[in-house]
């Protein structure tokens, strides 16, 4: 059984989104940030990606980041130009329902390190004090794909979080990669940082026996699952016009099942040390067990 | 078949290095404990020159160090600094180190303890070295700074005027995929002095071995730089792998009693009707370019020279030869006619050794006697004082007659970072029989250096039985009894044991000379049984610390 503990709910609650690439962890964290906001939060979401589309619907947008600040450079004496709080407030926005909105951003692709500029934009959030200046009372660290190297790990690591959430689906290499995140948060743990996944939230798909599948690995690595959310074209409808679901179709189905999923992690209190799987070849007999039948 | 996980994970295991499977649970006394009960103990072992490659990978000492300090054992080195060394020596040359300002001080810091090529030691006398950084900080190595890297360029190439800049990147820069190559090519057409800029494509992280790490910093680079000869100079040989060529004598005028061991090779090279033509890499930009038309390559240091040969044989059809080292009769026989065989001057070349070697002859029999039935401790080599080196003295002492020649305090790490000269010495003989000395072994070499009297006591040997040739850093001054009036010791370093008319390498006819004299004066000097030392009069016995606890 894994081990599990209540955590201290402090002001803010910081939690952290993971999940493999395309999973829909921006999409889910942009939900759970609209709800959390329409339940009376001060909600704070930062985009952890280069590809800084996290707060896209949120802000109708893509939005400038924190990096292209860092990287300002004087035009005069082409040096660069030092970070400031009225700087840093320049890509800091007021999204729906006025979520406080930012990413991080990256350097150019193709060179730089993306992994260590995450690192430093959550430090200028820090330094900055920027969730303490705008009265945040939830601030939800949406992360690139996997973790894959410290820079990315870093809002676990840093205790900028210390309540994982793992966005996931009943596909074998979206588990496998879930299964990784685990592995991380186990080694971050082991460090002695105070950090625990919360739940899984299943992102579903629409393939067969998916629930089944998604529930069996939860028991399997012993850590439950914060609700499942099942697959609509309202999404889909949503984002071609640049909104969430909960501000695009407030009344819809889909934007209640955001509403009760930031609900219940709002209301969460526990967190998990769970113990992953071996590794593909055991996750590939779990999803057999359930796609032979 | 399939292998199984079992097998699969003992496969692993043998790739493993030995400080790879180092068991750090232990406390770093008990290991020390564990040292000193060893030591304590003797246990020591002589092992063969011909098994010593293979005893050091399979040594325990890295891994028994690796418990003390993790990393020490493996040997690996950041291969920006011998890049650096070793470019920064050529004339005209401007190093640019894309990293932080640190990265700077470092490699000089180096270069003024290691003695390197780069010119920026004191045993060069010129202890400078034109190294300058782009000065990264944190916000460069995260979104690059090729804006950084051309403005730096452009301006060591105003303030500088060098005929070459060479570009070495630091870790962060190696890791983030700045486009080095793409700076370059760009601010090329703007550079108004520097006819080449070179990247040196050897990032610290890359953390390889010391012979690697040479191999690396010399493959391509070099050749890249030489042009397709339109003739061949007649009688024309390179001399390749070493530091400070002719060319810095002629800019230096660098002229004194200290003559440099291309003095040496240029007047042997011309009483054989030949001549010296450049020495690579470290001479002039020029010199470098028209190295292909030399007509045969000879050597100096091996680990520098050997890949640059390989690749002047392979590009421009040089031939070459491996002999380094040339310290006696045999050694310096061997060297002269390998050149002289190609070149067809071997009659010439007999003729000039058996002249020269009438002049030192008497004192090679003199001190032929005077080593007579005693045993060589060959004390100590480290990066800085050169297995290599005192291997050629070892053979030499072996031409002289010695039976027993033991080396001590001699890390794994040096013999495997240096195997490709080793590997040199295993093929050479004395005195007609093969090269084969011995090591004393013992797991801690990388942890406490054996004391000079401790490892006599060992093979039993007594005070007038023993010719003590010590490396830079050898420990003899801490040792009671072992003073020069009473034990008969040689510095076998190059950089402190200088002599007027010597040759810089000590190497040749006037390096023979030298260590002859050296040696005489050494055995004849213990007849004087006087006091001990200072250091050993302040320091009292130095009995060997017994384990306690």
């Amino acid at each position: 059984m894994a081990e599990k503990w209540e955590f201290t709910k402090e002001t803010p609650r910081r939690i952290a989104v993971y999940g493999k690439a395309g999973i829909g962890k921006s999409i889910t964290s942009g939900h759970l940030s609209a709800a959390l906001s329409q339940m009376g939060e001060t909600v704070i979401q930062v985009g952890c990606d280069p590809k800084r589309d996290s707060v896209a619907l949120l802000c109708h947008e893509i939005k400038p980041t924190i990096l292209e600040q860092f990287k300002m450079v004087d035009a005069e004496t082409e040096e660069p130009v030092e970070m400031s709080e009225e700087l840093l407030d320049k890509v800091i926005f007021k999204g729906f329902n006025d979520v406080i909105c930012c990413e991080a951003g990256g350097p150019r692709p193709g060179i730089g390190c993306a992994g260590r500029g995450v690192l430093v934009a959550i430090q200028l959030l820090e330094d900055f004090n920027v969730l303490e200046r705008f009265g945040i009372t939830f601030a939800i660290y949406d992360v690139l794909g996997d973790v894959v190297c410290g820079g990315f790990a870093q809002p676990m690591r840093a205790g900028n979080a210390r309540e994982i959430y793992l966005v996931t689906c009943g596909e074998p290499l979206t588990l496998y990669i879930t299964n990784e995140i685990i592995r991380a948060v186990r080694r971050t743990n082991g460090e002695g940082i105070e950090v625990g996944v919360a739940g899984l939230i299943d992102n579903q798909r629409l393939m067969p026996h998916e629930t089944e599948i998604v529930e069996a690995y939860a028991e399997r690595v012993g850590v439950p699952i914060i609700d499942h959310v099942p697959r609509s074209v309202k999404v889909q409808e949503a984002e071609a016009s640049g909104m969430t679901v909960i501000e695009a179709f407030p009344d819809s189905d889909q934007a209640q099942v955001y509403r009760r999923l930031a609900k219940k992690v709002l209301e969460n209190k526990y967190v998990y040390l769970p113990d992953p799987m071996s590794g593909m070849d055991e996750i590939l007999q779990l999803a057999r067990e359930f796609i032979a039948k | 078949m399939k292998e199984t996980g079992e097998k699969k994970t003992e496969k692993a295991q043998e790739k493993m290095y030995p400080w790879e499977k180092v068991d750090r649970n232990l406390e770093s006394w008990e290991i020390a404990r564990d040292f000193l009960e060893m030591r304590a103990k003797k246990q020591f072992e002589l092992v063969s020159f011909k098994d010593i490659i293979e005893r050091c990978a399979d040594t325990a000492a890295a891994e028994w160090w690796e418990k003390v300090q993790p990393g020490y054992g493996s040997g690996l080195w950041c291969p920006i600094y011998y890049a650096i060394s070793v470019a920064g020596g050529v004339r005209d040359a401007v190093v640019v180190i894309h990293g932080a300002q640190s990265c700077v001080t470092a490699v000089r810091h180096f270069f003024a303890l290691y003695g390197g090529g780069g010119g920026g030691n004191y045993y060069w006398g010129s202890p400078f070295t034109f190294v300058v950084s782009t000065d990264l900080n944190e916000r460069d190595n995260i979104l690059g700074a090729p804006e950084k890297l051309k403005r730096t360029l452009l301006e060591v190439d105003e303030i500088h005027k060098p005929e070459i800049i060479f570009v070495a990147p630091t870790c962060g820069p190696g890791m983030i995929g700045e486009p080095i190559e793409e700076v370059i090519e760009d601010v090329k057409p703007d550079l108004k002095h520097a006819k080449e800029c070179v990247y040196l494509d050897l990032p610290g992280f890359k953390a390889i071995d010391e012979g690697d790490m040479m191999r690396e910093a010399t493959t391509g680079y070099w050749t890249a730089l030489m042009k397709e000869p339109k003739k061949k100079v007649k009688g024309a040989v390179n001399v390749i792998g070493d530091y400070r060529g002719t060319s810095w004598e002629e800019k230096d005028h660098f002229k004194t009693n200290f003559p440099t061991t291309f003095d040496e090779i240029g007047g042997i090279l011309n009483a054989l009707g030949l001549k010296l033509h450049v020495t690579v890499p470290q001479s002039s930009l020029g010199d470098i370019r028209r190295a292909p038309e030399a007509e045969f390559n000879i050597v100096n240091c091996p680990m520098l020279a050997y890949p640059i040969c390989e690749e002047m044989e392979e590009k421009f059809g040089i031939p070459w030869s491996p002999h380094v080292y040339p310290l006696g009769k045999e050694g310096i026989t061997n060297y002269i006619m390998a050149f002289a065989k190609h070149f067809r001057k071997e009659k010439e070349a007999q003729a000039l050794i058996d002249e020269k070697w009438k002049e030192i002859e008497p004192l090679w029999e003199k001190a032929k006697k005077l080593i007579k039935g005693k045993t060589i401790l060959m004390d100590s080599a480290i990066s800085m004082t050169s297995v290599n080196r005192q291997l050629g003295y070892a053979r030499m002492l072996q031409e002289m007659g010695a039976k027993d020649i033991v080396f001590f305090n001699i890390m794994p790490s040096e013999i495997l970072g240096r195997r490709e000269g080793v590997e040199y010495y295993l093929t050479t003989s004395a005195a007609g029989e093969p090269f084969n000395p011995q090591f004393l072994w013992w797991p801690a070499p990388h942890a406490i250096k054996l004391s000079p009297i401790e490892v006599a006591d060992f093979l039993g040997l007594k005070d007038d039985e023993i010719l003590h040739l010590y490396g830079d850093l050898g420990w003899y001054t801490k040792a009671p009894r072992w003073d020069s009036s009473n034990i008969a010791q040689v510095q076998s370093s190059i950089h402190f044991r200088r002599r007027r008319n010597v040759c810089q390498r000590s190497i040749f006819f006037s390096g023979t000379r030298g260590l002859l004299v050296d040696i005489i004066n050494a055995v004849e000097g213990t007849k004087r049984k006087g006091n001990w030392s200072l250091y050993s009069r302040i320091l009292g016995k130095w009995p060997v610390p017994a384990p306690t606890g």
